[in-house]
């Protein structure tokens, strides 16, 4: 389309010696030809993406993943865990369960976004919203660190709502369970 | 008219454009400080308000006001009065939200879209959000009230031979326009007015966890998605118009087009929820919205082609306008494009919030709008001046602000980690060097948009004369012809009148000479004051009032029907609402934004008590004797009024004084009823938005909505009786009592559902 | 005259329905039946007040289009609105 738009930019006249209904049909037939490419391509598109939506809405069997419980109020996350520990800003995961985030906010509407994994999920007052991700394994003492962001605006500290998610390896998450059931909320 | 909207609107380009300018200085280097949190959110909250609602639309507004009429051969349009309320509260609606940032507290900063609950008084407790919440409201009016007339001006009085399929593009694409804004601005209306009744009465709309968030969202983007396509839609039919007169042809396949903006503007309605992909509702709803979305984008692929074609087989004459034109056109596929692809709910994991949506919308609204606008002002700007810009400075600035436009816009859609809004970002390598380039782009695009402006003033008084059409366009607007077989005609019609001094009986034009009046001026005013009362201090409502109401008197005492020059029937194309007096499909049209905001309300209500796990016995709460008695007393003024037409028709003025004064006399029987005893009542017994939550809040404010409608309705019951009393009223000219009674017959309607709502159910 | 005849009788047909509408109350019945019913009874009383005081059952069919498209319109906020709060 661009192609044809800066093509014609530079035309001279020729002026045209078809008819004017053999014009006007032939355009019809190329409006036609033009509109049934772009529908099927969208609908094409529109299964796949259907198909990948299903997919990424269905999160992993809680039985065979860790679910955390996300909070966000202004301005920061909060994480609750099944073993009853509760951390600020920072998020411990270990490397090879599924995780699921059941996310929702304290106060107004925030957003908990993980840039690296492109995925992020709206965090509503009063609601319960769902993503999930998997990741990289992990082993021995190493750590990968992730951002956590908000992306929807949220008062005046949006700007620095931002938190980390830290991936251990599984020996190396249970001790950090360990340690953190001791004392009741760890973290910040 | 239309040149007060344009330069109020440039006006209002001015201070947008240079907040949006503060924001790229500020995100030009990392952890900048030049501005603060606070301030920065108050720079993009008013930049992204002014630029939509103050100055895109506006200045489309503008063309149309001066354009639709001429191109459809009308004189003026229909309600010239209400056009100037139009404007007045145009302007007032922008100086007030201007004005806030000076208040205590400082404007609002929680983004145009002002989601809730952090538009509530608890997270954003500045009375600047409230005075910006009111001016909304009132832009509101105004552009309703712009829509009632364009839409009864294109549908009702075109001139003869301005049939439907000869009506110019711009014209066609003004008509959609203005319906999207019929039926997209009644919501928005609603949002604020109960944003506002939260902030100041106690209700909780917003507040609460059943409304809330979601409410918000839904009334807000139903409005929200139709607006956007309000801001575009004039600027493809300003396309159409430039390239069709440079290409020298007509546009390809007119009626393609016209049927391809009529699919857009009924879908456009229809696919709000794409805004709202990552809320986490209902997974079918978010699906069958991808699908409708991804649907729209085939006609606009297809406006787009019609548009692409018209430049083929033909030689262009590379002028200013035709240059911004095509460069608008440019701008439109790549917006386009990035459009498509937020269609897929699952592509909005990624870009919700990001820097790659307002890449998209920056191409669409500022690369194909803004660039059509200028366009169109260096088009029309022979028309309006009878001057010639400086046509080598005009394409300097078109080439600058082109490069400049790419430069500052293209690297957002790289930035797709970046969430929107922010005011600090950390100096990752992934986002300071696009930061900087997009300031960088900035810098060159936005003087020289500036530069073009000023070049269009200097020349305004300096330009050479211009001939009347020196693009040799075929357009009627330029012309002055009408496509009419001659012979058909009473009148002769191949001259455009513009001074009505100089008709003659010959001409198509009657109706007396329109003198100017301040009062629409004046009730603009007058509305102001009321809602500066609203924000910051109660008692201050009762003088916006006052000042409303002695502008009312006055214009009872001018005489409210229009005398200003207009087409006569026989002059006119009217299919297919012939049957109908202009003054009548006006009443209609404005009844149709009636619906839908009244529609809306009872919706949020149903919204809310559905989502409510618990709901007081409304049969308990609300006196069931009072509520049958008011509905049976509605009724009955109903039939008096219509009575009261019947007998005006008969002759029997007696009569239809009567039954006008029992509709006067049911009505304020309502009221008393429902506000000297029901409220009181309720009042004593403690039931108050605050104290008792969502069932107070929705009973007081449908109610109260329907209460201040029949009020409204018994001022315009009055005027009527002062007319009949006057004998200003004859068997053949009454029609201002059948439409006050449609209008209240409508109120009627809405009384008829309220009543089970809170004494039924 | 005859023809306020006419309007009077619209006006005991839409009386007689608010009467019945408040009977309903008091029948004890299933509440689905009873809300179903009681919104029935008042769309008909709108669109008669809408057919006959209105006048459009006199009027071209392009006015009578223009309130259903307002319709349609609410109708589409309506069902998104009540069905998105399914999760």
């Amino acid at each position: 389309m661009v192609y044809f738009a800066l093509k014609n930019r530079s035309k001279t006249d020729r002026g045209t010696t078809e008819s004017a209904s053999a014009l006007s049909r032939s355009r019809a037939r190329e409006a036609v030809i033009f509109g049934s490419i772009s529908a099927i391509l969208l609908f094409a598109l529109a299964v796949g993406s259907y198909r990948m939506t299903i997919y990424i809405q269905n999160p992993p069997v809680p039985s065979e993943s860790l679910t955390i419980g996300v909070t966000a109020y202004q301005w920061g996350f909060k994480f609750q865990y099944p073993q009853n520990i509760t951390t600020v800003g920072e998020c411990t995961i270990p490397s090879d369960k599924p995780i699921i985030f059941n996310v929702t906010s304290s106060d107004v509407m925030h957003n908990f976004g993980l840039p690296d994994f492109k995925l992020k999920i709206d965090a509503i007052p009063g609601r319960y919203n769902i993503i999930w991700i998997t990741t990289p394994t992990v082993s021995g003492n190493d750590t990968l660190t992730y951002q956590i962001r908000c992306y929807e605006l949220c008062g005046t500290g949006h700007t620095y709502m931002i938190g980390s998610l830290v991936v251990m390896s599984p020996t190396s998450f249970n001790e950090w369970v360990n340690r953190n059931t001791s004392n009741k909320t760890g973290g910040m | 008219m239309g040149i007060l909207y344009l330069v109020t609107s440039i006006y209002f380009l001015i201070v947008a454009g240079t907040l949006a300018g503060l924001v790229r200085v500020q995100l030009a280097v990392p952890n900048n400080t030049l501005l603060g949190v606070f301030q920065y959110g108050q720079t993009v909250t008013l930049h992204g308000l002014i630029m939509i609602l103050w100055f895109l639309s506006p200045l489309g507004i503008a063309f149309a006001n001066y354009f639709v009429p001429l191109q459809i051969g009308a004189k003026d349009l229909a309600f010239p009065r209400m056009n100037a309320l139009s404007y007045w509260l145009y302007l007032t609606s922008g100086l007030m939200l201007a004005s806030s940032v000076f208040l205590p507290g400082g404007g609002p900063d929680n983004g145009w879209t002002f989601y809730a609950p952090l538009n509530t008084s608890e997270f954003s407790p500045q009375i600047g959000v409230t005075l910006v919440a009111l001016s909304l409201g009132i832009l509101a009016a105004s552009v309703t009230m712009s829509s009632i007339n364009f839409i009864t001006t294109i549908l009702r009085t075109r001139r003869k031979g301005v049939t439907w399929t000869s009506m110019r593009p711009f014209a066609w694409s003004m008509l959609f326009t203005n319906v999207l804004m019929l039926f997209a601005f009644p919501p928005l209306a609603l949002g604020v007015v109960l944003l506002t009744a939260d902030r100041v009465l106690g209700t909780v709309f917003f507040s609460s966890m059943q409304g809330g968030a979601l409410l918000w969202d839904q009334l807000f983007w139903f409005f929200g998605h139709p607006e956007v396509y309000i801001v575009v839609i004039p600027a493809l039919g300003i396309i159409a118009e430039i390239i069709t007169t440079f290409a020298g042809r007509p546009l390809f396949g007119k009626k393609l087009f016209i049927g391809e903006l009529a699919a857009v503007t009924a879908l456009s309605i229809g696919v709000w929820v794409h805004h709202m992909f990552m809320t986490g509702i209902n997974f079918d709803v978010r699906e069958a919205f991808s699908i409708t979305t991804m649907i729209i984008s085939i006609p606009f692929e297809g406006l787009v082609l019609n548009l692409i074609l018209t430049l083929r087989k033909t030689k262009l004459k590379l002028t200013t306008p035709m240059l911004f034109a095509l460069g608008a056109l440019f701008f439109v596929i790549i917006g386009g494009i990035t459009g498509v692809f937020q269609a897929y709910v699952v592509l909005d994991y990624a870009f919700r919030g990001t820097y790659w949506v307002v890449g998209h919308f920056h191409y669409v609204m500022v690369g194909t709008t803004i660039f059509a606008l200028i366009g169109a002002i260096y088009y029309w700007f022979p028309k309006i001046t009878k001057r010639m810009y400086n046509e080598k400075l005009g394409k300097i600035t078109f080439f600058v602000s082109f490069i400049g436009f790419n430069v500052l816009y293209f690297p957002y859609f790289f930035l797709l980690d970046m969430p929107r809004r922010i005011s600090v970002y950390p100096a990752n390598p992934e986002w300071w060097p696009l930061n900087l380039t997009a300031t960088i782009g900035a810098l060159i695009f936005g003087p020289a948009i500036l530069l073009s402006i000023v070049g269009l003033i200097r020349y305004f008084k300096n330009g050479k004369a211009a001939s009347t059409n020196p693009w040799g366009s075929s357009s009627t607007e330029w012309t002055g012809e009408y496509a009419i077989p001659p012979t058909d005609l009473p009148v002769d019609t191949t001259q455009i009148l513009s001074n009505p001094a100089e008709e003659t009986e010959n001409q198509p034009y009657g109706g007396d000479k329109g003198k100017p009046t301040y009062v629409p001026a004046i009730i603009a005013v007058g509305g102001v004051i009321f809602s500066l009362g609203i924000a910051l201090y109660l008692p201050v409502t009762i003088l916006g009032l006052t000042v409303l109401l002695a502008a009312t008197v006055k214009l009872f005492k001018d005489g409210i029907s229009d005398k200003f020059a207009e087409l006569k029937e026989e002059a006119m194309e009217t299919w297919p609402f012939g049957s109908v007096s202009k003054d009548k499909l006006g009443m209609w049209i404005f009844l149709l934004s009636e619906i839908i905001i009244f529609g809306s309300l009872i919706i949020v209500y149903l919204y809310v008590r559905v989502t409510s796990a618990a709901w007081p016995n409304d049969t308990q709460l609300h006196d069931l004797a009072i509520g049958t008695t008011n509905t049976i007393v509605l009724l009955t003024s109903s039939l008096a009024i219509i009575i009261a037409l019947q007998a005006m028709r008969a002759g029997n003025f007696k009569a239809a004084k009567t039954g006008l004064a029992a509709t006067l006399f049911l009505g304020l029987v309502f009221l008393w009823l429902k506000l000297g005893f029901e409220w009181p009542n309720l009042f004593g017994q403690s039931f108050f938005p605050t104290l008792s939550g969502l069932p107070a809040s929705t009973y007081y404010i449908l109610t109260g909505a329907h209460a201040v409608h029949v009020g409204v309705g018994l001022v315009a019951v009055s005027y009527l009786l002062l007319k009949v009393q006057r004998n200003k009223f004859t068997a053949e000219n009454h029609s201002a009592i059948e439409n006050v009674g449609l209008y209240w017959h409508f109120v009627d309607i809405v009384w008829m559902f309220l009543f089970p709502l809170f004494y039924l159910i | 005259m005859a023809n306020y005849r006419f309007y009077v009788v619209i006006w005991v047909i839409l009386v007689a329905a608010t009467v019945l509408e408040v009977e309903t109350r008091f029948i004890s019945s299933p509440a689905q039946f009873l809300v179903a019913g009681i919104i029935a009874i008042s769309s008909a009383k709108a669109i008669v007040i809408a057919l006959y005081y209105q006048h459009l059952r006199y009027e071209s069919k392009a006015i009578k289009v223009l309130p259903l498209l307002a319709l349609v319109a609410l109708g589409a906020l309506a069902v998104t609105a009540i069905v998105s709060l399914g999760g």
